[in-house]
Order: structure tokens, then sequence, then C-alpha cells
């Protein structure tokens, strides 16, 4: 009994002091802003060896890279399988060369040569040539390869699909019924293997439930999947025959955790050597003395939509009351810790249209009622807005919206609108909703039924045409009801203009016009943090701002022994 | 005792019936577009005719009574269907998780029993003295103790502070382990998510053990014992201890669908490959062919632990079988 007391008390005591412990390091004050590398270790001299432990919080839904891009299996087939050219969605932004090593239009615009690269072998052995090429184009292409959807639009022009022709084994052109001079950037997806579908005799229709998406993928990549185990981890060994060189880990080891918190602890207790963090986690790590922590800009904006079809909202004038009266800063400082910038243009940073726009629409609670007051809002006797010569709304209504929470992580930002537009004088209320149901009451319905929502725009590249669906849409499919002819307008002539800055002179007019309409409300641009062992070196690992694949050189990163 | 078996067996049939009829038109009625969660969120802007296409590809255009209908058949002839969400089989799907979730819950289970059982039988015989109160308030306090809170407790001390155990998954999948040294990295990865498990039922089971053997030592027959002078240990081991274990084996009975339905707080903060998250993350893709899955398996379960534990009071108790 008396031991049962002893262990008793001692767990007690334990408790307490790690929960002062951890109290204690949450104090630490963060600077945001602080270089990228805020500790890093001098280098040792074998770098070959080893294995990279990379915590995920989710489960990858397959390895076929042409049927997947959701998230975490971006992670894995940017280890395994390479596009032709890097320079499109959830690859750098910059036009490089992969498996192709050369690419060039003809005069007339509607044909494209494509040179291959020579010598580099798929990870069972075989060549990789331009039947690869002409089968992966023919599988997007084909309506039963089932979730290669969302790159289908992307290998045709005005419906009519590119026509892809083998010259040699290394060449290959590319037709097209009208000029496309983004072709490059818009086919950039990994390739697949053709032997590997014929030689199994594996259907369009079946590539889906194969084992190649399933369980294991055949690419070129650096890294090559040995086991798979579900809900656990995804191992990558290294490729010995890589064309770019032998990689210096030995393996990486994709762990799934699904609890972030329990995904941090990990890393601090050394089970774990690399992940992303929540900012919120930031303070916990950046005592610990074996942990980098590294900070990246990355393509993704945070923004409030709202559903311009409601009589309340229908006036821009009321949206742009709406954002004078958000403190921006004080949002982002709340949602990112400081790791994000206040938005400044309907565009992220990276693409090449964004421009800062003049109007920073400051925080300015006086200008946002002087815009209600000339809408045709007054101030009711309890202090909310009651619309008097509102047009569409009857007089004598007051000013409500109700802010849709779908996730969790939507009710700090949610919670935050309401307490600015209540100070407005708006009376918002914060409805918390299963995204199905959200799903089913919004997307694609001529009638939508919520006010607010708050979500992002990110990772499609740097061609503005990209926000194309955000932008410049109708109705039914814009999730805003937002269409605006003009807008519209310019980006049909910006998508067929081949020289990117009159391409962009169009874009840029359009993003004015979406400043001035504001269907949605930029917030800030995300900053990813990122957090490492300190043992692990990325300094070649060439870091990108894209999704999840993060590394342009997976190969270098180094860990020391 | 065999007829009873038989009509017993051939009962579970219809009822199994009649689970996945409701099941199957729960799911349907539930909210939510499977297509549209099986894109990502940037991909939902496709065409409507898009979208048809990736619902006949489905099979989701059919009406809801051939799909049922097709499901049956298909689950008749051993085939579960295929994943939505990873396109692997179902059968797959539950296999990668089913040992591991059983691993996990079988062993809190018995540990649970092995800690829980001397507390209450030691609890009931020293009622009302301070070692009573003690258990007590040391079982209200497992059975209180939020098991995420705990979770996260134990990690912070044995694997934080102390580094002496892992924190995550079910083992360390470093290459070359085997044998002896495998079965311990299994083992160390075990022990904090069954101490979270075993910690709220340990409360639970001891007080219930201690109730059921109060309630048995205050019965005739262990007057009986006592007072024809037989010695108070085998008044209570022979006796007494025996008789309460009764309730105790329809409790461990009805408890075994805990066996497939896996602990979702648990297995997510611990990282362990489990039925729970599996069964949680299927309901929140609206990924149907798992979801009936993972249910009728846990209802097939409820039905089998139910029979078991009759069986079991039959065989314990002699009376129950005479009748």
């Amino acid at each position: 009994m008396k031991a049962v007391k002893i262990i008793g008390s001692f767990i007690l005591i334990a408790f307490f002091l790690a929960s002062c412990a951890s109290t204690q390091v949450v104090k630490t004050v963060v600077v945001p802003g602080t270089p990228d590398v805020i500790t890093a270790t001098p280098a040792t001299v074998n770098k070959s060896g080893g294995t990279l432990v990379w915590a995920v919080d989710s489960e990858p839904p397959g390895f076929n890279p042409i049927l997947n891009d959701y998230g975490v299996e971006i992670v894995v087939y940017q280890l395994t399988s390479e596009p032709l050219t890097w320079g499109g969605e959830n690859f750098p932004t910059d036009l490089q060369p992969i498996l192709a090593t050369s690419w060039s239009q003809s005069s007339d615009g509607l044909t494209w040569t494509i040179h291959l690269r020579q010598g580099v072998k798929w990870q069972d052995g075989t060549p990789f040539t331009a039947d690869d090429v002409l089968f992966w184009a023919k599988a997007i292409q084909d309506p039963n390869t089932t979730g290669a959807d969302w790159l289908r639009s992307r290998f045709s022009v005005n419906n009519q699909p590119f026509v892809f022709n083998k010259v040699d084994d290394y060449t290959l052109t590319i037709t097209t019924a009208a000029p496309v001079p983004t072709l490059v950037n818009d086919i950039c997806a990994p390739l697949i293997p053709a032997h590997y579908f014929q030689q199994n005799n594996i259907s369009d229709a079946n590539m889906v439930k194969d084992s190649f998406n399933t369980t294991k993928n055949i690419g070129t990549g650096p890294f090559q999947i040995s086991s798979y185990v579900k809900g656990e981890a995804v191992t990558l060994t290294r490729n010995d025959n890589y064309w770019g060189g032998k990689p210096l880990l030995d393996s990486i080891q994709i762990r799934i955790i699904p609890d972030d918190q329990a995904r941090v602890v990990a890393l601090q207790d050394g089970e774990v050597d690399f992940e992303q963090v929540d900012p919120k986690f930031v303070p916990q790590l950046v005592g610990d003395s074996n942990i980098q922590l590294i900070n990246k800009v990355i393509d993704m904006q945070d923004h409030y939509r709202l559903n311009v079809s409601k009589p309340t909202l229908k006036d821009n004038r009321t949206r742009q009351a709406l954002f004078y009266a958000l403190d921006r800063n004080a949002i982002m400082q709340a949602m990112t810790q400081g790791y994000g910038e206040v938005a400044n243009s309907p565009f992220n940073p990276v693409v090449t249209a964004y421009v800062p726009q003049t109007n920073t629409y400051a925080y300015n609670v006086q200008k946002a009622q002087e815009l209600l007051a000339e809408v045709g809002w007054v101030k009711g006797p309890d202090g909310v807005y009651v619309a008097n010569t509102v047009d569409g709304v009857a007089k004598g209504t007051r000013f409500t919206l109700v802010l849709d929470v779908q996730y969790s992580g939507d009710l700090t930002a949610m919670t935050l609108a309401q307490s600015y537009w209540k100070a407005l004088g708006i009376d918002a209320t914060i409805r918390q909703i299963d995204p199905n149901v959200w799903h089913d009451e919004n997307i694609g319905k001529a009638v939508k039924s919520y006010d607010v929502e708050w979500t992002g725009v990110g990772f499609i590249g740097d061609n503005g045409v990209n926000y194309n669906w955000l932008m410049a849409s109708n109705p039914t499919d814009s999730e805003m009801s937002y269409e605006n002819p003009a807008v519209n307008a310019l980006f049909n002539q910006a998508k067929t203009t081949a020289d990117v800055t009159q391409r962009d002179t169009y874009l840029k007019q359009a993003a004015d016009i979406v400043w001035n309409d504001l269907p949605y409300l930029p917030i800030y641009y995300e900053k990813r943090v990122f957090a490492a062992n300190t043992k692990v070196h990325f300094e070649d690992a060439d870091w990108q701002d894209n999704m999840v694949g993060i590394f342009g050189k997976p190969g270098s990163i180094w860990i020391e022994k | 005792m065999t007829e009873y078996l038989v009509r017993r067996i051939l009962q579970m049939i219809p009822l199994l019936f009649i689970i996945s009829l409701l099941s199957f038109g729960i799911a349907e009625l539930a909210p939510g577009d499977p297509v549209m969660m099986y894109l990502a969120p940037d991909k939902r802007s496709l065409s409507t005719e898009e979208l048809n296409q990736i619902r006949h590809q489905l099979g989701l255009d059919q009406p809801v009574y051939i799909r049922y209908i097709s499901w049956l058949g298909n689950v008749v002839h051993g085939n579960w269907g295929y994943s939505l969400r990873t396109n692997d089989t179902v059968l797959n799907e539950i296999e990668s998780r089913l040992p591991n979730t059983i691993l996990l819950a079988g062993l809190a289970m018995i540990v649970s029993i092995l800690i829980a059982v001397p507390i209450g039988v030691i609890s009931a015989l020293k009622r009302n003295t301070i070692i009573d109160y003690i258990a007590t308030l040391g079982a209200f306090t497992g059975i209180s103790i939020p098991g995420f809170w705990l979770a996260l407790g134990l990690i912070e001390l044995f694997s934080l502070q102390i580094r002496l155990l892992p924190s995550v998954g079910m083992s360390s999948l470093q290459a070359g382990l085997s044998g002896p040294q495998m079965v311990w990295d299994v083992i160390r990865h075990l022990i904090l998510p069954v101490v979270t498990l075993s910690f709220s039922s340990v409360g639970y089971w001891s007080r219930y053990q201690r109730a059921t053997l109060l309630e048995v030592l205050n019965q005739d027959y262990v007057r009986t014992a006592r007072a024809k002078g037989l010695v108070e240990n085998l008044v209570i081991w022979r006796h007494a201890f025996r008789n309460s274990l009764l309730p105790l084996v329809t409790l461990a009975g009805l408890s075994l669908p805990d066996l497939v339905n896996g602990a979702y707080v648990t297995e997510v903060i611990f990282g362990w490959p489990g039925m729970g998250r599996l069964g949680i993350e299927a309901i929140i893709s609206r990924d149907y062919p798992v979801v009936m899955g993972v249910t009728m398996l846990s209802a097939l379960l409820v039905i089998v632990g139910n029979l078991l534990a009759d069986v079991c009071y039959a065989l314990v108790d002699p009376r129950i079988s005479r009748k």
C-alpha cells in the first residue's frame, strides 16, 4: 500500500514538474522575421548515409502522381517521380529542365518540339523514352482514367486534346489546335512508366485500383518506395541509379502522426527529424537547442469570402466597409504568431502580375461607417445598423451576418471578424457547420446559403490566369457568386496572349477591379514554419515555396551520424 | 446447449441483414457528396459533366437500392468493395489495421482486468477504511481524467522529460530489427497507449468488482459458510469471489467490440495505425465502402460478444444451462 502511495505522489510531482517546465518554455519570446535558419551546426565530414524521419499529419491517398494531387502524397511523389520540367502546379515556379532537356515552339505556335534527357532509367531499371511520355499523356487525356480529371483540361485547348507524336526515342512533338504559350508549364506533372502498365495489362480505368497507386509507384526520382505500412509510415530508399547523382541519405521515412502536439513532441524527443509545424508551437520549440526552425514565405493567401448574391452584401461599398473595419495586421498576428504578411493584392506575391495595390484599406472604422452610410444603412437604437435606403433590402432590416466555421482552425479567424464587425455595428454570429453540409448547400449552387467563410488560395503557380476560377467565373460556379464581365473579358484576353508582359497587363487591370469589388477580403500571405533536428543539413537542398514538396534537391539533404 | 447455440447463430443472420440495411440507409441520408470529398478543394470547380463522369466511374449515379443490392451481393461473395479514398480494397484496409487494434485494445483489456479485480476485491474487503477511500478516489480519478490529457501528460513525462519510452507509432521501423529485438521494440511502443487506455477502465472495472463482491458477501450462503466455521480466506475466495466474477463476464463480453472499434483519440495521439482512425477518417471523407465494412465488423462483434457472454455464463453458472 505504501508503494502505491509513493508511486502516486511521484506521478503527481512529475506531472507538476512537467507542466511547470513547459510553462517556462512558452514564455520565450519569438521574433518574427528571424533569419531563415535560426540555428545551424557546422558540417562534419561524412555526409553519406542515415535515415531522415519526416513526420506528416495524414495518410497519402495514393502514389500514382497523375491521380493524386491533394496534400501529403505530394511529399512522396516529389521524392520518387519527376515531370518533364519544373514550373507548374506543385513544382517550383521557375521553368527548369528535368526529364526534358530543351523545348521549342514552331513559328505558327501550334507545334512544340521536346527533347528528352538520355540515359535516365526508371527505378526498375527500364530506360525512360518518348514512349513513356506518349503513354502518360494518353492516360491523362483518357476520360476513363478515374482521378486524372484535375490534369485533363491542361492537356487540351478549346476542348481539343493536344496531340503527342514520337519522333525518335528522345524527341517528341506536341501539336495543339490553337497556340498555347504556357504549354510546358501546363503539362508539368510527374511521368509514369508505360512498360509497367502495358506488361501488366492495366487499363486506364483500372489504374486507380492498381498497386502502383495503392502500395508502391515506380518513378525516375532520387528515392524509391521500399515499404508502406498503412497508417504508420512510407519508407523510401536511395535510388543509386539516379541521373542527378547518388542521394546522400540512405532512406527517408515518412511517418504519419495525425496529432499536432504529438508530432511536435516526437520531434523534441528525437523520434522525428523534420516536419512542418503550426506557428503556435514555435514558442515551445524555440528554446530547444536540438531543434532548428526554418521559415519560408509560401504561395498561400488566407481570406474571407463573401456571398455577394446576398442583398446585404451586394453593394461593393458594403464589402469595402467590412474590409476597412478589420485590423488585418492584428488578425495576421493572432492567426500566425507573426509568421505572415498582410495581403495587399487579390493575387499572391509569387504571381508575375502581382503588384501591391495602392489603396491599402488600412484599418479605419470611421471610413467604414461613412461607406455604410453612403449605401443607406443607419445606426439603430441598439447600435446595430438598420437598412434605410439600401437597394434590395427592406427598410428596417437589421444588418446581420452569419460567419460559417467549417473546421476548428477557422474559429479564431471568425471570432476576430465577428468582434471587428460587431464593433462596426453589424450583428455578426458564428455558425459551426459540418463541411459536408456546407459543400452541399453552397458548392455549384445558384443560390448559396452562407454569408461569410474563411479559406484561402495558393499553390497554383506564378501564372495569374490560374486565378480565373476565383476572380473570373459565373454566379453558380463562383464560390462568392461573383461575376464581373469586365474581369471575365480581361482574363479571356490574358489566357490567349502569348507575351507574358502583355498578359500580365490584362491581369493587373483585372486585379484592380477585383480589389475594388472585393468578393473576397485578402487578409495575409502565409509563411510556413519547418522544424528539424539540428543534425539535419539542408544547405544544398534548394528550398521551394510550393505546397508540400519543399525541396528542389532532396538528394542533397544529409544527416550527422 | 448445441441446439441453443445453433439457434443463436441462425438468429445472427437476419440481425446482420437489418443492421446492414440501417447503416447503408443512414450513410445515404447523411449530408455530403462523396465526389466532393474525393476531389481536392481546388478541383471542386469541375464542370457538371466532369463531376457526373466521376460519379459514374465510382458507381454513385445508381439509385440507392441498386447500390445496396450490388453491395450486398458482393459482400456475400467476399468482396467488400474499394475505399473511395485510397482505392485499395476495404478488406486490405481493415486487415492492415485490425491486428494492431486487437493487440492494443486486447492488451489494455487484460491489463485493466488484472489490475482492477484485485483493487476491487481489496476495496470491498476493507470497506470504509482508508484503503477503500484511496481506491475509490483512484477509481474516480481514472474515470474522470480525459484520455487525451493523460496521453499527452504521459508523453511529456516519459518521452520528453525522462526520455524512456517512444511517443509515436507501433515500432521504430528500423531496418535490421528481428526476433526478440523486434518484439521488445513493439512492447516499448505499446506501454504508453496501453496505460492510457487502461487508466479509465481500471477505475470502471474495479468499482464494478467492488460492488458485486459486496453484494455477494451479504448473501445467505456466505453467512452460512461463516456460521459453519469455515476459515475466512476460504469463505472469500471459494464462495464469495468466484460468484462475484459472474457479472464481470457479461461486462467483458460486451467490451469485445472495443477490440475492433479501436480508440480514436488514443490512436491519433500515439500515431497508432488502428481501426479507430480508419473508421473516423472514413466517416469524415464519406468513404462509404469502408464505413460499411467497419460498421458490419463491429456489429458482428457486438453480436458475437453477447453470445460469448451468454455461453460463458452458462458455463460458469450451471443453473443457467439447466434452465
